[in-house]
């Protein structure tokens, strides 16, 4: 195991060189300039020459690279070239409110997602059954955005339920004016993942039901309940906790649209307006950032199959 | 990013697949909702009554029943009926040529990985992985900031951001099949790693390709969605569905229809494709698991 | 981890959930910022920085502008330079040397007072890069508004003297921009760089909390030499979606917000618990054509002429920007009140004689070309619409036009590479022509510079470098209304509109009045 883990590790090194690298070629290739958006209408041809050489951008591309990757290295991500701040602390900050938007959505597709899946499940074939999986299947053909904003002009305009965006009311603040405001987002943004659950947690807890053991648990005269309850979801659990680290990148992925529509502070948010300001220190850091955590999340749920079904074994 | 493989198992039993296909209500509905968009989409020079792209600044967003304009006007006054017919065929031709752009590269991606194995396979893998690791979202807009929005450039961004789903599926599939008794045999009788790869190995995994298939098209109306968004999209004054909803997306509370129609348009055609997928899965390949 | 620890994870969760559900439930509904003190702002994008010699875009100018202030400043509401910092100035006769009298009971947000050495201190930071607080930033105005000074002179305490190397006409309109705002030297000193999150000037609020992505708190200053603002707090919050923007401001989440979209200009004038507001600007949205080229034959007068006559700029003002703007006739405003020409050639919409003159240019049967349009952009109103627009009326007299959008980054960059035919805006946030004219029409200012058609008339060069170095105002309005009669009948651009600012607000905020500099001067306001 202790090999395993060590050789999985190893592995998440050429992964991050080959994002650092795909990452700073796209920004370097892509037409746009650091220095004419930084400088904006009023900059004349010679302060912008100025600015391009302070800024290093003058210099060959492996050059610039190097530079960079040898920085980020030493644990240096730079300043920020719209925010003049650091890198890394503005990452950390933002990257908590996506994290709480992500769990928070998580949370909901997990709570409805897996009550779904198992009660369709246990009502194989009835009404509700077909009804919930057309639902499931429904949540994932709309546009996210197309939701967050027919529920903000639902939830908060018409009916004043909900604050209309943002993560904290402007005066005040706390625990419960948090909650209030990620009701929509996490809503918005875990319907997909809900479905995607929902449509797991029952053909995993089928597949579960039509096995051997249940069938002879059930003759012993355990009450269907229990079984169900106990062994099916045991079993099934090793494929919703695969999912849950899917859902997790994807969540994380989706949040910039979530992000967007709700004004949420989160990193989603800043990255797209990095990549449109041609912030590349903030760019590159955010996705090295994101793409290292969607690694070693995926990293720990491989761990964790090990410990959920020990007939798992790792060579 | 795992390193479990799927033991997918070889499907035989081809002939009763429409007959089970029929049996599944929800398959066939969604297969009728994706017939209705096709048709659409075919029609659309037909059926519509306007050039879709013809503005009239005084009828601009006219309301659903307008005399001679059926579902209304956008907020050019372009005819909403006309433009979402036209609208369709943009859609699905986005959609369908992002998935087959995916689906031929990450398959032969896959399959070289999984039958090839050794530095190859560490190769490709580890690029995908590399895919799969960058967040999705940032991968499309730094395509599209490369290449600069549009039609293409979009179709391409989204086919990249797929190209990881086809690519593991079928490596798993190579893995499995590469040791079974005919490829085994064939090897023995000295056909070549291509004569294998394409006649044993691709032919046997149609079916799974076919569902992984139709599944990704409903993900790729939705995905060039957001892109629509972001304003990554179709160039106007062409327009697909979701470069309507986005545009539509600010009349929301003034005239509702003009989001409100390639909203349920890509609704409903993403939920055809996601049943006739779910239909085929079960038909086809009932432990293909979802990716 | 064991199937029963799971479980009660999962309980946990479910716990949380339903406590979020019923807290927003049976909440009274959003909170309300309606006491009488604090004012809640919608942004569309948040503050990025408070140095204010490093704001580049107009939301954090509209924020930074309450803390820190110039040497002159705007008359509320209008173009007109009033004393701000200083009292009064003398300029010589050759309009070389401008002598400043400064404000005696000014003091900096940290208790240090206002003095003629602060002025410098801000100044030579910019310009000197041996200035203990240049630091390691780029001053990307220093050459514009700072670049013609030889020298800044502290004659004593409060009167400072500014040395010009060339006559310069709207040195006092440089004066209000806001990079050149005064920073406290002692705060200066003790941050260097990291003013930016740590501002300290002499505006009448200061920065009391700052949360990025999350809110910005100013607070009024208690020692403003023109009394303390009556409203104390000022909440800005970046909303970025339109439509979360306009159901904030009908529920009351926020006090004021702008740029809402035009469509529901009507449903919010209706709406009792808001007040619109729309002024006019110093803007102007055109599209510029490359005068040099052949083909497209864009070089031909002709032709260029035949485009504005085949655009219909009053259907675009009325329907598409819902009468938030009024139809141009000229790169100036009517805002620039003596400086703007109102008798210039006029382009009606006429497609028939759009076609004629096409066909006298000898183009009877139109030609193709390539249309640039920015996705979204500051100033840029409605491109995409706008555009198509453009792009419909142009097909119908022949021309056709393929539309090129691009997000605003991107944008930016291929707009001073020489487009055939490109959307932009011009704004000013200092009200003279020059900045307008010059920078857009000068030949001096071929691309990469803002001139990005290269249209060049030795005429319209002599007047406007002739008008940037008379002090004289009516000979320079003079100057201006000439060049904008040669230039608006040479059409290197079509001529679309001057935009107007949306403003919308709650009735309870009272004196609320639109600034063209485009600044929200919360300072002359009040809530009931």
């Amino acid at each position: 195991m202790r090999k395993y883990i060590l050789r999985r590790l190893a592995q998440t090194i050429p992964v991050l060189f080959g994002v650092s690298i795909l990452v700073f070629a796209m920004l370097h290739l892509a037409p746009g300039d650091p220095v004419e958006v930084l400088l904006g209408p009023e900059a004349n041809a010679e302060s912008i020459e100025h600015l391009r050489k302070e800024m290093g951008l003058d210099q060959p591309l492996v050059v610039q690279y190097a530079t960079w990757a040898g920085r980020m290295v030493e644990g240096d991500f730079g300043r920020s070239t719209v925010l003049n701040r650091e890198v890394f602390p503005e990452i950390m900050k933002r990257f908590k409110a996506t994290l709480i938007l992500t769990a928070g959505a998580l949370t909901f597709a997990v709570i409805v997602g897996v009550g779904i899946g198992i009660l369709a499940a246990a009502m194989r074939n009835s009404i509700f059954d077909s009804v919930a999986m057309l639902f499931a299947l429904a949540g994932l053909s709309m546009p996210l955005f197309f939701t967050g904003i027919a529920s903000i002009l639902i939830f908060a305009r018409e009916l004043r339920w909900l604050p209309s965006s943002g993560m904290y009311s402007p005066v005040g603040g706390g625990f419960l004016d948090l909650m209030a405001h990620l009701v929509l987002p996490a809503i918005t943004l875990g319907a997909v993942s809900a479905a995607i659950i929902a449509r797991m947690t029952r053909s995993s807890m089928l597949e579960v039901l039509g096995q051997d053991y249940i069938r002879t648990a059930r003759a012993k005269g355990a009450r269907e309940r229990r079984v169900i309850w106990l062994h099916a979801l045991r079993n099934a659990a090793i494929t919703i906790l695969t999912v849950l680290g899917m859902q997790f990148g994807y969540l994380l992925g989706g949040s910039v649209i979530t992000e967007a529509v709700f004004s949420w502070p989160g990193l989603g948010q800043m990255m797209v307006r990095a990549i449109q300001s041609r912030d590349y220190p903030m760019v590159q850091g955010g996705v090295l950032f994101v793409s290292a955590i969607f690694v070693f999340v995926n990293l720990a749920v491989d761990m964790l199959y090990a410990w959920v079904d020990p007939r798992i074994r790792y060579s | 990013m795992t390193d479990t493989v799927d033991p997918i198992s070889v499907v035989a039993s081809e002939p009763s697949l429409l007959q089970r296909l029929a049996a599944n209500r929800l398959a066939v509905f969604g297969a009728g909702l994706v017939l209705i968009a096709v048709l659409m989409a075919v029609l659309a020079p037909v059926l519509a009554p306007y050039d879709p792209n013809a503005v009239d600044s005084v009828k601009r967003l006219s309301p659903i029943g307008t005399a001679g304009h059926l579902l209304g006007t956008d907020e050019l006054g372009r005819d909403m009926l006309s433009r979402m017919l036209y609208g369709a065929r943009i859609t699905l031709a986005v959609a369908l040529a992002a998935t087959a752009l995916a689906m031929v590269v990450g398959t032969a991606m896959g399959l070289i990985s999984g039958y090839l194995l050794g530095w190859t396979d560490t190769l490709i893998m580890r690029f995908v992985d590399i895919l799969m690791a960058f967040p999705y979202f940032l991968l499309a807009l730094s395509v599209i900031a490369v290449l600069g929005p549009g039609l293409l450039n979009g179709m391409l961004a989204v086919a990249i951001v797929n190209l990881p789903f086809f690519a593991r599926i079928m490596r798993g599939h190579a893995l499995s099949l590469r040791e079974s008794d005919y490829v085994l045999a064939s090897q023995g009788l000295g056909a070549g790693h291509w004569r294998i790869l394409f006649h044993h190995i691709l032919l046997n995994s149609v079916s799974t390709l076919i569902v992984a298939t139709t599944i990704n098209i409903g993900w790729m109306i939705t995905a060039a969605a957001a892109l629509s968004f972001l304003g990554l999209g179709v160039q106007p004054p062409t327009s697909d569905w979701g470069t309507m909803l986005a545009a539509g997306r600010q009349y929301m509370s003034s005239a509702p229809h003009v989001a409100a129609i390639p909203g349920f348009a890509i609704f409903f055609t993403v939920l055809g494709f996601n049943l006739l997928g779910d239909g085929l899965r079960d038909a086809l390949d009932p432990r293909l698991g979802e990716a | 981890m064991s199937f029963l620890s799971r479980n009660a994870l999962l309980r946990r969760s479910a716990l949380v959930a339903a406590l979020a559900l019923s807290t927003s439930l049976t909440a009274p509904g959003p909170a309300r910022a309606a006491d009488s003190e604090t004012l809640v702002v919608g942004l569309v994008a948040e503050p990025v920085t408070f140095d204010p010699t490093q704001i580049g875009d107009l939301n954090t100018g509209r924020v930074s502008r309450r803390i820190y202030q110039g040497l002159t400043g705007f008359e509320y509401g209008t173009y007109k330079i009033k004393p701000q910092l200083a009292e009064s100035w003398e300029i010589s006769e050759d309009g070389l040397v401008y002598t400043f009298k400064l404000r005696p009971d000014v003091k900096f947000h940290d208790g240090t007072p206002f003095d003629a050495a602060s002025v410098k201190y801000s100044y030579d930071r910019q310009t000197d890069p041996e200035h203990p607080a240049h630091g390691a930033l780029n001053y990307r105005y220093a050459k514009n508004y700072l670049g013609n000074i030889e020298a800044i002179e502290v004659i004593d305490d409060l009167t400072v003297r500014f040395k010009l190397k060339t006559p310069q006409a709207p040195f006092l309109q440089y004066l209000t921009v806001g990079s050149m705002g005064i920073i406290s030297p002692a705060a200066l000193q003790k941050w260097g760089d990291d003013i930016a999150q740590h501002p300290v000037g002499t505006g009448p609020y200061m920065l009391t909390e700052w949360e990025p992505g999350v809110k910005t708190v100013l607070t009024a200053f208690g020692d403003y030499y023109e009394g303390v603002p009556a409203i104390k707090n000022l909440i800005y919050v970046p909303i970025v979606e339109p439509q979360a923007r306009l159901s904030a401001i009908s529920t009351g989440e926020i006090g004021l917000t702008y740029d809402v979209p035009v469509e529901s200009l009507d449903a919010l004038r209706e709406d009792p618990n808001v007040e619109v507001a729309t002024g006019l600007s110093a803007h102007v949205w055109y599209v510029a054509l490359d005068t040099t080229r052949s083909d497209p034959p864009f070089d031909n007068k002709l032709v260029r002429q035949a485009m504005n006559y085949a655009v219909d700029k009053e259907a675009i003002v009325k329907d598409i920007v819902k009468g938030t703007g009024e139809v141009s006739i000229s790169p100036l405003s009517p805002i620039y009140g003596d400086a703007y020409n109102p008798d210039v050639q006029k382009y009606p919409y006429d497609p028939e004689k759009a076609k004629a003159l096409l066909a006298e240019a000898g183009v009877p049967d139109g030609f193709s070309c390539t249309f640039m349009v920015p996705e979204s952009g500051s100033g840029m109103q409605s491109p995409v619409e706008m555009g198509t627009f453009i792009q419909a009326n142009l097909a119908a007299v022949g021309i056709n036009c393929a539309i090129q959008t691009m997000e605003w980054g991107a944008y930016l960059t291929e707009y001073r590479n020489k487009p055939e035919m490109a959307q932009m805006s011009w704004n000013s946030v200092m009200g003279d022509p020059d900045y307008v004219l010059y920078r857009l029409f000068h030949s001096s200012a071929f691309p990469p510079g803002w001139n990005a058609g290269s249209y060049k008339n030795e005429q319209v060069d002599a007047l406007l470098s002739k008008a940037q170095v008379i002090t004289d105002q009516a000979e320079r309005d003079k100057l201006y209304r000439e060049a904008q009669a040669l230039i608006v009948e040479d059409a290197p651009w079509i001529f679309v509109d001057h935009g107007q600012q949306i403003v919308a607000y709650t009735p309870a905020l009272k004196d609320f009045k639109i600034s063209p500099n485009f600044d929200f001067a919360f300072e002359y306001t009040h809530l009931e």
